[in-house]
């Protein structure tokens, strides 16, 4: 990781996920932006540096697997990890067969994430 | 021995040959049970033959319905040499006028009619009427019984088949014969004939109308569930002249309704099912959020110490966020208790008893169905509680379902359902209900009051978890023993109004 650090950016309606989730990855060593909505993301200027984009699943307005389409029609290919705190795991096949990288059940450990990141930044 | 008493011996003799003839004449089956008039007929020639060693004897027999009579002829002893004209006639009517017809006997005898003769003829001419007019009025019924589009049948005071209309012939594919076999030749299912017999065999003992259902096998060989109604026609001096029968083919109604049920307990399976499924789901989901934020708080925290220099600001800062992460979770799982329980609730002083009665009164119709007996044994000196009268009635209730449900699976006993009151050193009143149920094993116990536990497949398990929160409002408590016997009994105790109105007056409301 020499150089500029890659771009992880954070969509969480969960205020308490946008302070703390930002702490840990910067101490991973990554350069993080945090959005309360799927729309600020969308309107935000980092959609083409994000390298990395960890994504919750049901938030108000547009949900995660909503912005994950939008993302495809766009043509933005940004790697998502997603991250939900409901246990219903049938959601993972459906959102990694949309071609995301890593779905995570929340609580999860800091090596899960730190594995899932490194995953979505590997070049495919 | 000189001639006179010879002849008076001859004549005893003669006499008690008359008598006996007579007698069984009397006892031929063939005229009481109703027999077709070929039987009638041939059993009257046969005893007018053997009886009165006849030539020949000729009945005459008209149609009721004034088409050609039909004539038989039996022909008896032979002549022996004599000449057809030394026949000696004896003629009898059928029927009062002759109605019914005419047997005519004759003799090689010339003497013929003896007066004893002629009295035999003339009793088994009457005895043969008497038969031709029942099987005539039979032949009548079954008419009429015949032109009734429906299924019909006719038994005779005892409750066997008598007479069948031919639309239940064509039915059942089978005869009259057979139909009166139907408790042993599959006619009925199987499977329902102890359940029919508990209605038919009482019914016809007691001359009680009868009312059933059961499956009927078909000509095909296909049983089709049938309503069965039986109901007893009394002659002029009040006894049972028969039963008629009358089927009802129910298939239809009897798989919709079956069709509806298994319907309604699926859905209602299912809307549970979903119930708990969102609830477990937003429980989780509740749960996950600070659950999350504390692992990612801590981990951050560690790390900003490992750090060289370590960041202890940074540390302190997400250390705090641990604290009030967990803060958080507990305040999750509180809100989830308050979502069970009714916040506000009103206090009044309530007699338990009354409760109880109003609760057993509610769900008798349930408990009925159920086939529960409930007993009380209400205590005559109860004092007065303090609390919810409605929260209350709703863990008794709870409680009278809970042991009902546990006695769903019992055939073998009476499904006693106990429910007493009585006071309690403390001084407390406490609550009993006790069932003889499938009870309680020692892994249940530990169990039986979290919320979601349930043995139900149908329970959602909160009623437990939700009765034991609410008598805790009322200081109380609420608990569960094994019986010595089988079943379990579940307890409440709640302190008695003087215990706990201090400075209240009653009916008062707090959250």
């Amino acid at each position: 990781m020499i150089g500029t650090p890659s771009l992880v950016s954070v969509v969480d309606d969960d205020e308490s996920v946008r302070e703390s989730l930002p702490d840990l990855i910067r101490q991973f060593g990554f350069a993080v932006q945090a959005f309360s909505s799927a729309e600020a993301f969308l309107a935000s200027d980092v959609l083409n540096q994000t390298s990395c984009l960890l994504l919750d699943i049901a938030m108000p307005g547009m949900s995660g697997t909503e912005l994950q389409e939008e993302l495809i029609r766009r043509r933005h290919a940004i790697p998502i990890v997603f991250v939900t705190a409901n246990g219903d795991r049938t959601v993972r096949p459906r959102v990694i067969a949309h071609g995301a990288v890593e779905c995570l059940f929340k609580p999860f450990s800091e090596t899960a994430l730190l594995d899932a990141i490194n995953a979505a930044l590997r070049p495919r | 021995m000189d001639a006179r008493n010879e002849s008076s011996a001859e004549e005893r003799a003669r006499l008690r040959e008359c008598l006996d003839d007579l007698a069984s004449l009397m006892a031929l089956p063939a005229w009481s049970a109703g027999g077709d008039p070929g039987q009638i007929v041939s059993t009257l020639t046969d005893a007018l033959l053997g009886m009165l060693r006849l030539a020949f004897v000729c009945v005459r027999l008209n149609d009721s319905e004034g088409g050609p009579a039909i004539e038989t002829m039996r022909i008896g002893e032979t002549s022996g040499g004599t000449a057809s004209s030394d026949v000696s006639f004896a003629s009898a009517r059928l029927g009062l006028h002759g109605e019914l017809g005419i047997v005519v006997a004759g003799s090689w005898r010339r003497d013929f009619p003896a007066d004893t003769e002629r009295l035999l003829l003339n009793v088994a001419a009457n005895q043969a009427a008497i038969g031709l007019q029942q099987a005539r009025l039979r032949g009548e019924q079954k008419g009429i019984m015949d032109t009734i589009p429906g299924l019909v049948a006719m038994l005779t005071p005892a409750g066997e088949v008598d007479v069948v209309n031919h639309e239940l012939v064509e039915y059942c594919g089978q005869g009259l014969e057979a139909m009166k076999q139907w408790g042993t030749n599959g006619t009925i299912h199987t499977d329902d004939l102890p359940r029919v017999g508990q209605v038919f065999t009482p019914a016809i003992a007691s001359g009680i109308p009868y009312d059933f259902e059961a499956r009927v096998r078909r000509f095909d060989g296909v049983y089709r569930w049938c309503q069965i109604r039986g109901l007893p026609h009394r002659d002029t001096s009040e006894h049972i002249a028969r039963w008629y029968v009358l089927l009802t083919e129910i298939d239809g109604r009897k798989r919709a309704e079956e069709a509806l049920s298994r319907a309604r307990s699926e859905l209602a399976h299912v809307s549970r099912a979903t119930t708990l499924s969102a609830l477990t789901a937003s429980i989780a989901h509740e749960v996950n959020q600070p659950l999350s934020g504390i692992i990612t708080n801590a981990s951050t925290c560690l790390r900003m110490l490992a750090a060289d220099p370590p960041d202890v600001d940074g540390a302190r800062v997400t250390a705090t966020r641990t604290i009030r992460d967990g803060n958080r979770a507990s305040d999750v799982i509180a809100r989830l208790r308050e979502l069970f329980i009714k916040k506000e609730f009103t206090l009044e002083p309530l007699d338990l008893n009354e409760a109880a009665r109003e609760v057993i009164a509610l769900s008798s119709n349930d408990l009925q169905r159920h086939r529960v007996i409930v007993r009380s044994e209400l205590s005559d000196d109860l004092p007065f509680v303090t609390g919810d009268r409605i929260q209350l009635q709703q863990v008794i209730l709870n409680l009278l379902r809970n042991a009902s449900d546990a006695m769903v699976d019992v055939h073998d006993r009476p499904r006693q359902l106990l429910i007493k009151t009585e006071r309690e050193d403390g001084p407390c009143v406490r609550l009993a209900v006790r069932d003889a149920g499938v009870g309680l094993s020692p892994r249940t116990m530990d169990s039986l009051f979290e919320a979601f536990y349930t043995s139900k497949s149908g329970g959602m398990g909160i009623g437990l978890f939700v009765s034991r929160s609410i008598v805790e409002k009322h200081h109380g408590r609420l608990w569960a023993q094994p019986n010595d016997g089988p079943g379990a009994t579940f307890f409440f105790s709640i302190p008695c109004a003087s215990e706990i109105v201090t400075d209240a007056a009653p009916a008062v409301s707090y959250t």
